[in-house]
């Protein structure tokens, strides 16, 4: 559940912080997030990763469906080895989850160094 | 052990947040670019038109209605001039920033910022030519004419409104390609976009391959292949125009030239810039009006270079194309006047030798006295790599372009460039004036101030006068003066005055019914001052003024035709003799279905038409093979122009030179136009095979609206049109009529209709990019709205802004 949570609030956050700040907004609320909510490394990354692809996969298709693929058809004839406009989505789309990801990993190992080392399962979820 | 790992995962994400951020070699940063928010994706337009319904700036005095009509044009309304030129500036920038800044990069020389060391030379070059210079002259002189100055500043005003209002977001999609961000506009820019014309039209020149070429050829030979006439030239003014004045007097000193060659010469304008105008008298229209047509035959470019803009205000109602980065109006027409121009090519860039005294270049030798000179100290910043800072020495002269550092070879190679561009002068009090100009008289007076590029302007006025006047400042010269490399230790060697101007070339409401003018010579010889160019032009407007004897109740939709007249007066003139010379008994298979094709061709380079391809190919084959002594690895040299290329084969045709120098044998002319046939039609059946198409002349010269980066997805290739150069529709490979204008003025009207090919909109992701280059190659014109704002259609109008205080 923490996975769907993390998930919702780094694209609803970034959604919003993206119309104020520029792209890497998105590493920094993964931060935040992963900083506040506790999980472990790996499934940190996982909601990173899927949090910022969503958000950046689905308003790129959002925008290039409104726009009728004006720009994205004419940029991918620019890089190299991206074909068409769906590959350009999905490189888009990694490019975000990547970026999310990693903000997220930094997040989780920041928490870690205030947690203390407890042998219970509560902080493993 | 945490805080390690920590640290470790932290850095990593903040290298790769980094790497995504910046351009790392040729890796754009990528985050920045495809992020959905502000990257590339955000440079799609759903609309044509997207851009707020008020917009707010301190500088505006009053309201400034603006109606943007379907083609994207906007129709400025405003109260006063401030706020006129203010929103010209924004709304230019609105549509065509990065192209602006661009220009103005490349003009001053500072392409290597934002691209790296490959654009060093290049920018020198530019550096070197003084075009800078040349511009701060011109502030310098704008500054003392409060009108003018004021023009400027509120048009940068505009333009800085615009790039304030930016984020990076709405960045032109090019800024995010190549990762820059748009710099500041000035007063300055705006004059270095002057001198960017000035470079484009009146820098051309061959002063050094002349020198190169008399030391080849010997004087008899050179003069032969290079008259300053012909018989049969058609000039500007008709001949036997008769001068009715007292011309300067001029001095012809001892012309001993140095004798110095040079292996390689800077970059020279485009040979293939040439235009054509003209004005037809009520006389000869079918109602009466004067109809004024203009093209001015440029690079086509994506984003075009010219944006069409209406501006009105109280002390004018002016309409045309502009010029993106200069205000006012540049071609065009308001209430009572239409002019259009042409451009009025003179040898105006002689180059001096300069003596030293020593290494240090501080001073020079002129008239036995050793003159200071003075230094310019350029900074070229490279993207990657240190500032390059490059010497350059001014004499009175001009700027010392070639020197031991460039292009020179050891000390004795220094040429300095004397330019009528580097002089102080007010273009834009020239078109200050014009766009208020009510009549003759007023056209007149509005450019005694344009001192450059020379033009040759046309006119027409609703009161039924038409004329032609050249304006600008031509030196006065002795016959030869400047055609070849100049003694700069002499005075006798200098420019002695200049041409005053009410003696320049002009006719007004001329008996033949009409004006033209197609960059070919200004006047017959009779003209009381010597008068010499490289490269006048001597077919298109042959054909013109052909073509309008014999049209009589002319109409505006005639003269678009006229305009879009695809005539091939080379072949008309020279295929017939080539024909005659090749040995057709000997041809089979494809040579000889090439060449029937030929015989039975009507001159026309008609887009789906095959012959014209062959033939193109055949001239440029038959002009390698006769001028192969012009190629020279060790010495620049200019092979002679087409026109007199083929004057020499029909009148000269035993002439040595036409001889093959690599190959044993002596070719004669027949001899090479055979040869000339065969790689033809190799060459293109190669084509043939190499691209899978046939070869309609369209397909096979693939005219191309190229886009200014070079990025071909923006590039618009192939466009189904025909003509070539030294064609009146001079559609060439990447030159052409970058603007066609028709105006007809009478009865207390104008009427006016225009096309280019482009779009207003300099957005590759504008739903009208380029749209109109279809209508353009087809010949279509669109009718141009030009009245109040409340006689638009509501059907025409895609799109409304109020600016205000």
């Amino acid at each position: 559940m923490r996975l769907i949570l993390r998930i919702i609030l780094l694209a609803g956050i970034s959604f919003f912080a993206s119309s104020v700040m520029p792209w890497w907004n998105i590493v920094l609320v993964g931060f935040v997030i992963a900083a506040l909510i506790p999980g472990n490394a790996f499934g940190c990354f996982v909601s990173g990763f899927l949090g910022g692809g969503i958000l950046w996969l689905g308003y790129a298709w959002k925008v290039d469906t409104e726009t009728d693929s004006i720009m994205s058809t004419k940029i991918v004839e620019l890089i190299p080895m991206i074909n068409d406009v769906t590959s350009l989505l999905i490189l888009s789309a990694i490019i975000g989850g990547i970026a999310a990801g990693f903000g997220m990993l930094a997040g989780n190992s920041f928490r870690r160094i205030f947690q203390k080392k407890k042998t219970s399962g509560l902080y493993h979820s | 052990m945490k805080v390690l790992r920590f640290i470790f995962t932290a850095l990593i994400t903040i290298s790769l947040t980094t790497f995504l951020n910046i351009k790392y070699q040729d890796i754009p940063p990528l985050g920045k670019l495809l992020n959905p928010f502000s990257g590339i994706w955000a440079n799609g337009e759903k609309e044509s038109l997207s851009i707020d319904e008020i917009i707010s700036h301190p500088n505006l005095q009053a309201e400034v209605d603006v109606v943007f009509d379907e083609l994207l044009i906007p129709h400025i309304y405003a109260q006063n001039d401030n706020d006129a030129y203010f929103v010209q500036g924004y709304l230019t920038a609105y549509h065509r920033l990065w192209q602006m800044e661009m220009s103005v990069r490349a003009t001053a020389g500072r392409i290597s910022e934002i691209l790296g060391e490959g654009a060093l030379t290049f920018d020198r070059t530019q550096r070197r030519k003084g075009l800078t210079f040349g511009a701060e002259r011109l502030l310098e002189e704008i500054k003392k004419d409060p009108e003018s100055m004021a023009m400027l500043e509120a048009y940068t005003n505009g333009i800085n409104a615009y790039i304030n209002s930016l984020s990076f977001k709405s960045y032109p999609v090019e800024y995010k390609l190549v990762n820059f961000e748009p710099e500041e506009w000035t007063p300055l820019k705006s004059c270095i976009m002057m001198k960017s014309m000035a470079n484009m039209l009146s820098s051309g020149e061959s002063d050094l391959e002349n020198t190169n070429a008399y030391r080849m050829l010997g004087p008899e030979l050179f003069n032969k292949l290079n008259p300053d006439y012909f018989p049969g030239v058609d000039p500007i003014i008709p001949v036997g125009t008769e001068w009715a004045f007292q011309p300067e007097p001029i001095g012809i000193p001892d012309s001993t030239y140095p004798d110095i060659t040079i292996k390689n010469t800077i970059e020279k304008p485009n040979p293939q810039n040439g235009s054509n105008s003209f004005v037809i008298g009520p006389s000869k229209t079918a109602n009466g009006k004067v109809i004024l047509c203009n093209e001015p035959d440029l690079a086509i470019n994506l984003p075009s270079i010219w944006y069409v803009a209406h501006l009105s205000s109280p002390t004018m109602n002016v309409m045309g194309s502009t010029v993106p980065g200069m205000p006012g109006v540049i071609i065009g027409f308001n209430d009572s006047i239409a002019w259009g121009n042409t451009n009025a090519q003179r040898d105006l860039v002689d180059w001096y030798y300069i003596e030293f005294k020593n290494d240090l270049r501080d001073e020079y030798l002129y008239d036995n006295k050793w003159l200071k000179t003075e230094k310019r100290i350029e900074e070229i910043g490279i993207l990657g790599g240190d500032t390059f800072y490059d010497t350059v020495v001014y004499t009175h002269h001009g700027p010392v372009t070639y020197d031991e550092t460039f292009l020179g070879n050891g000390q004795k190679v220094n040429f300095s460039m004397r330019w009528t561009s580097h002089d102080p002068s007010l273009e834009y009090k020239a078109v200050y004036k014009v766009n208020r100009a009510k009549n003759y008289d007023d056209f007149v007076e509005a450019f005694t101030y344009f001192t450059g590029p020379p033009q040759n302007y046309s006119f027409g006025s609703v009161s039924g006068d038409y004329a032609l006047w050249i304006h600008g400042k031509y030196p006065i010269k002795w016959k030869n003066q400047g055609k070849f490399l100049l003694d700069g230790r002499k005075r006798s060697h200098e420019w002695q005055g200049f041409i005053p101007r009410e003696q320049n070339v002009h006719v007004k409401n001329d008996p033949r019914g009409w004006v033209s003018s197609a960059n070919q010579h200004p006047a017959d010889s009779t003209y009381p001052y010597y008068i010499y160019d490289h490269s006048f032009e001597f077919y298109r407007n042959r054909r013109i003024n052909e073509r309008l004897l014999v049209m009589n109740d002319i109409t505006t939709k005639d003269l678009m035709e006229l305009q879009n007249d695809n005539f091939n007066y080379i072949a008309s003139e020279n295929l017939p003799m080539m024909l005659d010379s090749l040995d057709s008994s000997q041809l089979v298979g494809v040579k000889l279905e090439y060449a029937d094709l030929l015989k039975s061709w009507d001159y026309f380079n008609n887009p789906e038409n095959k012959a014209p391809s062959i033939f193109e190919m055949w001239q440029d084959f038959l002009l390698k093979n006769a001028w192969d002594e012009f190629r020279s690895d060790s010495l620049a040299l200019r092979r002679p122009r087409t026109y007199n290329s083929f004057y020499a084969m029909q009148n000269y045709p035993d002439l040595e030179l036409f001889d093959i120098q690599e190959t044993d044998k002596v070719e004669t002319l027949t001899d090479i136009i055979n040869l000339s046939f065969v790689q033809a039609v190799d060459s293109v059946e190669n084509w043939k095979k190499e691209t899978g198409k046939t070869i309609e002349w369209y397909k096979f010269k693939n005219t191309r609206a190229q886009h200014l980066a070079r990025l071909d997805p923006f590039t618009v290739s192939e466009i189904k049109i025909g003509g070539n150069h030294n064609i009146v529709n001079a559609a060439s490979t990447t030159h052409g009529p970058s603007w066609r204008m028709v105006v007809e003025l009478g009865d207390g009207q104008v009427k006016a209709w225009g096309v280019y090919p482009g779009s207003q909109s300099g957005n590759p992701g504008n739903p009208l990019w380029g749209h109109m280059i279809e209508d353009w190659a087809d010949g279509e014109y669109n009718e141009l709205f030009f009245g109040s704002k409340d006689e638009i259609k509501i059907d025409q109008v895609v799109g409304q802004v109020k600016f205000q205080n």
